[in-house]
């Protein structure tokens, strides 16, 4: 909804309401510490924080998230993977993890791991990953606090504000203008879900992060465990033939975040903490038209016919802004959970974008910063690697 | 009563913001309290298990962790014991031949031999719960052997 007051008055009122942020933002970005003396750091710093700090403010002065939030969320993705593949060539020298390297528990863990530890954890406390909980690089019990805090505090947004994955399937869903693949059944939605159950009931019985070790595409872009045995080259073979389909053309074909949506058991099994979090994405029903764009747009398949008459969004909404910036009635709006429906909604956008957009803006911070010390480092030396 | 629901809301939806950046700016804290709370730990099956043994050798060390039959609920019927030979210098000596007594009840439960010429590891089981070699894995110029075995009586 376009606050429609006069345009200096609207640049004041944006800039009080960003203020909060930005200060906050000059604190993550350094992480509280002294500004580097490496000159080249310093710039990388310098033009992170600019990047995400007016991300934020246009976010707040056009009253549109998904679209600022969209640019934040490709860019944290791809710099990510800027930043993984030539720190795990410094480090490692290849993409590659070995059996020594695993042993040892040197293994980075990652959120997607979670759902396929949590029967073994909570039967025997062990966590199934050839990590280490404290230690290192990544280490298991990090992301397990920062998971546990991004879910009480958002729910599923975790899937569109954090996760460093998400932004390449939607990345490639943004290149071209119309879908080609225009009707995906409903019955594929319920796939992640599948796919939850069965890597869940299989780590649990295997001892083995099954989804990590057979399906996870991103080891595509980040490391797997070294070919040298069929199985490895099987399970090679599906990550990358998996990643081409699921985060490359069919995003492209459908205009949707395809692995988001139709695959990814961390996000089925994310979308259950959508039950209990405070905030939610709500139709109202007086001003809806029932044009059905919000359906079309939805990137991850939560709204549809069923899901507007009920004037909310299905559980595995991510809560990327996409459908309330799209809907031209303004009948989607943010919404916090006990309050009433359509009223106050730039409150409750205000008061959700401020959690949400910390997260996006403190883990993007780190990779952005990253890469563009990297892509610096290209400029000056002609090489990505220290 | 509506009212009272919509600032209990608000207020909570406010701790959101308060949520996040407690998470991050006590990550360490909050990672070390999770742990000891909750006593998690990564599974032996591939940490190895708890060092049980540290035998010194003049050119290197020999660590013999517990016997691994850790399942999801019980124990398995096959599991491992690993055993590590870590270099005090640069390189392992040209040839390890020890007994070792892995559940230490005094005697010796298997005996393995490495020859660095071949790199190649042989086991002479003398229990019958040692089955075979399992993996060798080269850890830096040390060397990490699981050896497979039966989980029952000896």
């Amino acid at each position: 909804m376009a606050d429609h007051s006069p345009a200096p008055r609207r640049l004041l009122k944006a800039f009080l309401l960003s203020l909060p942020m930005i200060l906050l933002m000059a604190m993550m970005v350094t992480g509280g510490q002294p500004l580097p003396k490496d000159l080249l750091r310093l710039i990388s710093l310098a033009v992170t924080y600019v990047f995400i700090v007016v991300m934020f403010f246009l976010m707040v002065y056009t009253g549109r998230t998904h679209r600022y939030r969209s640019v934040l969320f490709v860019v944290y993705a791809v710099c990510f993977v800027m930043t993984f593949i030539p720190n795990l060539i410094e480090t490692r020298g290849s993409m590659s993890i070995s059996r020594a390297e695993m042993i040892q528990g040197h293994t980075p863990f990652c959120h997607m791991v979670i759902p396929t530890t949590l029967i073994p954890a909570a039967l025997s406390r062990t966590i199934i990953f050839p990590g280490s909980m404290l230690e290192g690089f990544a280490p298991i019990g990090f992301m397990l606090v920062l998971w546990l805090g991004v879910s009480i505090a958002l729910g599923r947004a975790w899937c569109s504000w954090g996760c460093f994955y998400g932004g390449l399937d939607e990345g490639f869903s943004k290149i071209g203008r119309r879908p080609i693949l225009k009707n995906v059944p409903r019955k594929w939605t319920y796939l992640p879900f599948a796919v939850l159950v069965a890597v869940a009931l299989l780590s649990a019985a295997t001892l083995t992060p099954m989804y990590c070790a057979w399906l996870c595409p991103f080891k595509t872009v980040t490391e797997f465990e070294a070919v040298t045995s069929a199985t490895t080259l099987v399970q090679a073979g599906i990550f990358v033939s998996l990643f081409a389909a699921l985060v490359v053309v069919l995003p492209l074909l459908t205009k949707r975040r395809t692995q988001c949506g139709l695959f990814c058991p961390m996000g089925a099994f994310q979308s259950f903490t959508n039950l209990f979090n405070i905030f939610d994405v709500r139709i109202d029903g007086t001003k809806c038209v029932q044009c059905g764009r919000c359906e079309k747009a939805c990137p991850t398949f939560s709204i549809d016919r069923e899901t507007i008459e009920n004037g909310r969004t299905r559980m595995t909404c991510t809560k990327c802004g996409r459908c309330v910036d799209d809907c031209p009635k303004g009948a989607i709006s943010y919404h916090i959970k006990g309050t009433p429906i359509g009223v106050r909604a730039q409150t409750a956008r205000m008061i959700f974008i401020y959690p949400a957009f910390l997260l996006l803006g403190i883990m993007g911070s780190r990779m952005i910063a990253a890469a563009v010390y990297r892509v610096l480092l290209l400029v000056t030396t002609g090489s990505l690697i220290k | 009563m509506f009212r009272i629901r919509s600032y209990l809301a608000y207020s909570w939806a406010f701790m959101a913001t308060l949520l996040v950046l407690v998470t991050f700016m006590h990550m360490e804290t909050l990672t070390g309290r999770l742990v000891a709370c909750t006593g998690l730990h990564v599974h032996p099956v591939y940490t190895g298990g708890e060092v049980t043994q540290t035998i010194d050798h003049p050119q290197h060390r020999t660590i013999v962790h517990r016997p691994v039959f850790d399942g999801l609920i019980g124990q398995r019927q096959t599991g491992f014991v690993q055993i590590e030979w870590r270099p005090k210098d640069a390189n392992l000596p040209d040839l390890i031949d020890e007994q070792i007594d892995f559940d230490q009840d005094g005697k010796a439960d298997l005996r393995i031999q490495r020859d660095a010429s071949t790199d190649g590891v042989r086991l002479d089981p003398m229990d019958s719960r040692v089955r075979s070699v399992g993996e060798v894995i080269k850890v830096g110029n040390g060397r990490v052997v699981r050896v497979n075995l039966s989980n029952g009586p000896n």
